[in-house]
């Protein structure tokens, strides 16, 4: 089962964009400074995913996992345990944000254990398909996503307001300050090392297009809410929900379910990567190598916890969207995979 | 020799006719429609075996018989003259063939040859006069089209393959005869145009059809759980045209059709979604009618599956959608009824649903009488009445339209448009999409033989993506070679 660099480029890009349509916020920024910090970060995510790119063009069928096990059993073993807790943790962080995200924005509309064991059961559903499912519903999912995007812009530009955009100097903790806001949401470079033995080809293009399209949406999404929202960006929670809230189409009072659909379809798929991402590197361990086992544990150990916080309303903010993420990210999708690349080195010369 | 109806498929042909008599009844028993006659042919012995009524009396007596007693060598004929004359010296038929075991002249005789075994000789010969009753060539009855040709595909298959074979006179079109079903032996021919298809995809085909060890097989779907790939969806990787214009337009896009003897349908492997949306009569009318046709077929799947799921559910979940006067109009209307929108939107399509059954499964004239009782009657009463309301009919009656748009996909639609009913009722347009998703992915993952069933979309393939807007030009149909393996994702 092989993905082309197009279907990789799309699913991080997915899986990237449900952050920011999710929560995305001024803060105490200056449009300006959010701007070019999220410039910044990207930047960053660039030189942080040459280990990756460089893993797949030396060893294309293997994941860093795979890699670590070809230094040493328990080297592999040691880093499936980190990756497998890593994933967990990251649907119990998507699961709790988007329940989160729902009851406040959705009111009431339905129960929130209904809602968190849909989408964990949706999830595990695709997870269980497996990649090629994945991928090509990916597409889709991404043309509904450009549809609204364009709907929203079309049915807001005439509301936009040029004078919500100032500039203001871009200071340097300002710069790191963003670089960190971003790696703690990009777990993506983590899903990448895991995903590279499903790419045919063309790594440089799935990992460079994915990062120049999320510059360009988030800029863009970004840029959308500063113009239309202004000032009440920094004080809603959901500015882009917000924004299609407020959009209204010929046929259509308001386009924030529409936002509900898009945003419903990008989770799932998200969520799915998780598990999807492990597959490979799963089959070498006894008794994860069952593909239900795999797709399942994960989302039980991560996706229950995650129903039980949603049900006590304790949001754990902190977790979300912090320096241990960013952390996590960084260890997980640069310096193990640099780190299994010198190993693997240096055991090829000792040998 | 022993023989009986375990052992005789590979049992040899005995020397005398006699023998070969008591061996023939042995497996055939006392069955009436097999009949058997002792014939001298110039002096000589000769056993004359005919399954009646799958033989045509007019071509047994020109062909075989009137030849046969002409044939006198003055002499008693040895077995072998006999035999020569049969085989070399004759024009009897075109179709014959030696036979040397009780299988191969049962297979013969039951697919309407006639038999003819010299007695002295250890086989017999097999002559092809069928004359089995079989109905006329009829205008297509599922797949209808205005300007495209108006001949469908009947039960012979060998008519279906003369259909067929005078549509492409290439010596590349090739048919390949095998028999499934252990019990029925039933023919099928598989066809192809030999330097279009991936020979591992006709390979493959061969061996899962030989594998197939049902007793019968009376349609391509006893055939397609074998054809199809193991994942389950909902879709199915594998379509059928009753149409042989249909079929010669995918053999000729690589594809590989099944004919079977007994069904009007051909099968055609592999299969994509868009095929779904595309008709021969997209090729006869001018492109920009065909791109427009080709969108109002989209949104009519996209009706026929969602738009009551998406009524109740917005309707009931998020009304602000809507505007006012819409709005008030629909609450104006559901106060009135007893029920909620939910309920009564899965009444109203249970309803139709068992009518359109009833208007299929009855006769044609009666039939008709059901949809005016449905439509005219029920609908009208249960409107006035106030039991269903009148948009919520408006609805489902636009759905049922749609529905036939694209008769090819009918059996999903039918089900997943109650399945998005109780979505959308149950959990509003959260429901829908989590449905959705898993209905996209369900579908996503459907492969046959290497080709994704969502393909040129996704895989995306942009050179074929014509074939999703409208269609391709003629003048680009002859500079380019389309083959089905090029859908698979894989550049070459």
């Amino acid at each position: 089962m092989k993905i082309s660099s197009w279907q990789l480029l799309i699913l991080l890009f997915l899986s990237r964009i449900f952050i920011t349509i999710t929560y995305f916020t001024l803060e105490d920024v200056s449009p300006s400074v959010m701007m070019s910090t999220t410039a910044f970060s990207v930047a960053a995510d660039m030189i942080l995913v040459i280990p990756a790119i460089i893993l797949y063009k030396k060893y294309p069928n293997e994941n860093v996992i795979r890699s670590a096990f070809e230094i040493s059993k328990s080297f592999g073993i040691v880093l499936f345990v980190l990756y497998f807790i890593f994933a967990i943790f990251m649907i119990f962080r998507t699961v709790r944000f988007f329940l989160y995200f729902f009851e406040n924005a959705f009111l009431n509309l339905l129960p929130t254990l209904v809602v968190g064991a849909m989408l964990i059961a949706a999830a595990a559903y695709v997870g269980h398909l497996g990649i090629e499912a994945a991928a090509r519903s990916s597409s889709i999912v991404f043309v509904a996503f450009l549809l609204l995007i364009i709907a929203v812009i079309a049915t807001t530009a005439e509301d936009f307001d040029l004078n919500n955009y100032y500039t203001e100097p871009v200071g340097t903790n300002d710069i790191l300050n963003g670089v960190v806001h971003g790696i703690s949401r990009s777990s993506e470079m983590v899903v990448l090392v895991l995903l590279l033995p499903y790419l045919k080809n063309g790594i440089g293009k799935s990992v460079y297009g994915f990062l120049i399209l999320k510059l360009l949406f988030v800029e863009m999404i970004a840029l959308l809410c500063i113009l239309f929202l202004g000032g009440y960006m920094a004080a809603v929670p959901f500015p882009f929900f917000t924004v299609c809230g407020f959009a209204k189409a010929p046929f259509v009072e308001r386009l924030d379910a529409a936002f509900l659909v898009v945003w419903t379809l990008m989770g799932v798929i998200k969520l799915s990567l998780y598990t999807i991402s492990l597959r490979p590197s799963a089959v070498l361990l006894k008794p994860l190598n069952n593909n239900a086992v795999t797709n399942l544990v994960p989302f039980v150990l991560g996706g229950v916890p995650a129903l039980y916080f949603a049900y006590k309303e304790q949001m754990i903010i902190p977790l979300l969207d912090n320096e241990i993420t960013a952390c996590a990210v960084l260890l997980l999708g640069s310096l193990v995979p640099l780190a299994v690349l010198i190993l693997r080195r240096l055991k090829h010369e000792k040998n | 020799m022993n023989i009986d109806d375990k052992n005789y498929a590979h049992t040899l042909l005995p020397r005398t006719a006699d023998e070969f008599k008591k061996m023939l009844k042995a497996v055939a028993g006392n069955t009436m429609d097999v009949n058997i006659s002792d014939i001298m042919v110039s002096g000589h012995r000769c056993v004359f075996v005919a399954s009646e009524g799958m033989i045509s009396t007019q071509a047994l007596s020109d062909l075989v018989f009137r030849p046969l007693m002409e044939f006198d060598m003055g002499r008693t004929a040895s077995a072998e003259e006999i035999y020569t004359f049969l085989t070399r010296q004759s024009l009897m038929t075109i179709d014959r063939q030696e036979l040397t075991t009780f299988g191969e002249v049962f297979m013969r005789l039951f697919s309407g040859f006639a038999i003819i075994f010299i007695d002295g000789l250890n086989k017999a010969i097999s002559l092809g006069i069928q004359g089995y009753d079989k109905r006329s060539i009829e205008n297509p009855s599922s797949d209808t089209n205005i300007m495209g040709g108006q001949d469908g595909f009947i039960e012979a298959l060998r008519t279906n393959v003369s259909l067929v074979r005078r549509r492409i006179k290439s010596p590349l079109l090739k048919f390949e005869l095998m028999q499934v079903g252990k019990v029925t032996k039933t023919d099928i021919a598989i066809s192809y145009i030999s330097d279009k298809v991936d020979k591992k995809v006709v390979d493959e085909i061969k061996k899962r059809l030989m594998d197939i060890e049902l007793d019968t097989v009376f349609s391509s779907g006893y055939l397609k759980p074998f054809l199809e790939d193991k994942h389950k969806s909902i879709f199915s990787s594998i379509s059928t045209t009753d149409r042989p214009d249909s079929m010669c337009i995918k053999l000729n896009e690589g594809k590989v059709g099944i004919l079977i003897d007994g069904t009007p349908f051909a099968t055609i492997l592999p299969s994509e979604f868009i095929e779904e949306f595309r008709t021969v009569d997209d090729y006869s009318t001018r492109s920009f009618y065909t791109v427009y046709i080709r969108w109002i077929k989209y949104l009519s799947f996209l009706l026929a599956v969602a738009l009551p799921g998406l009524y109740v559910s917005i309707a009931s979940f998020h009304p602000g959608m809507l505007s006012h006067r819409l709005l008030l109009n629909l609450v104006a209307s559901q106060e009135s009824t007893p029920y909620s929108l939910t309920t009564e939107a899965v009444i109203i399509t249970i309803m139709y649903e068992i009518m359109r059954e009833a208007g299929i499964r009855l006769p044609k004239a009666v039939g008709g009488a059901v949809s005016i009782v449905g439509a005219l009657i029920i609908g009208d009463a249960a409107v006035t009445s106030s039991l269903i309301s009148a948009p919520l009919l408006i609805i489902i009656g636009l759905t049922a339209t749609a529905s036939f748009v694209i008769p090819g996909l009918n059996q999903q639609t039918s089900v997943l448009r109650l399945v998005y009913i109780a979505a959308g009722g149950l959990f509003g347009l959260y429901g829908i999409s989590i449905l959705t998703i898993i209905i996209i992915a369900n579908t996503c993952v459907l492969t046959s033989m290497t080709v994704p069933y969502t393909a040129p979309l996704s895989p995306l393939t942009t050179n074929r993506l014509t074939n999703i807007l409208g269609r391709p030009s003629f003048l680009n149909l002859q500079k380019t070679k389309r083959r089905v393996e090029d859908l698979n994702g894989v550049k070459k």
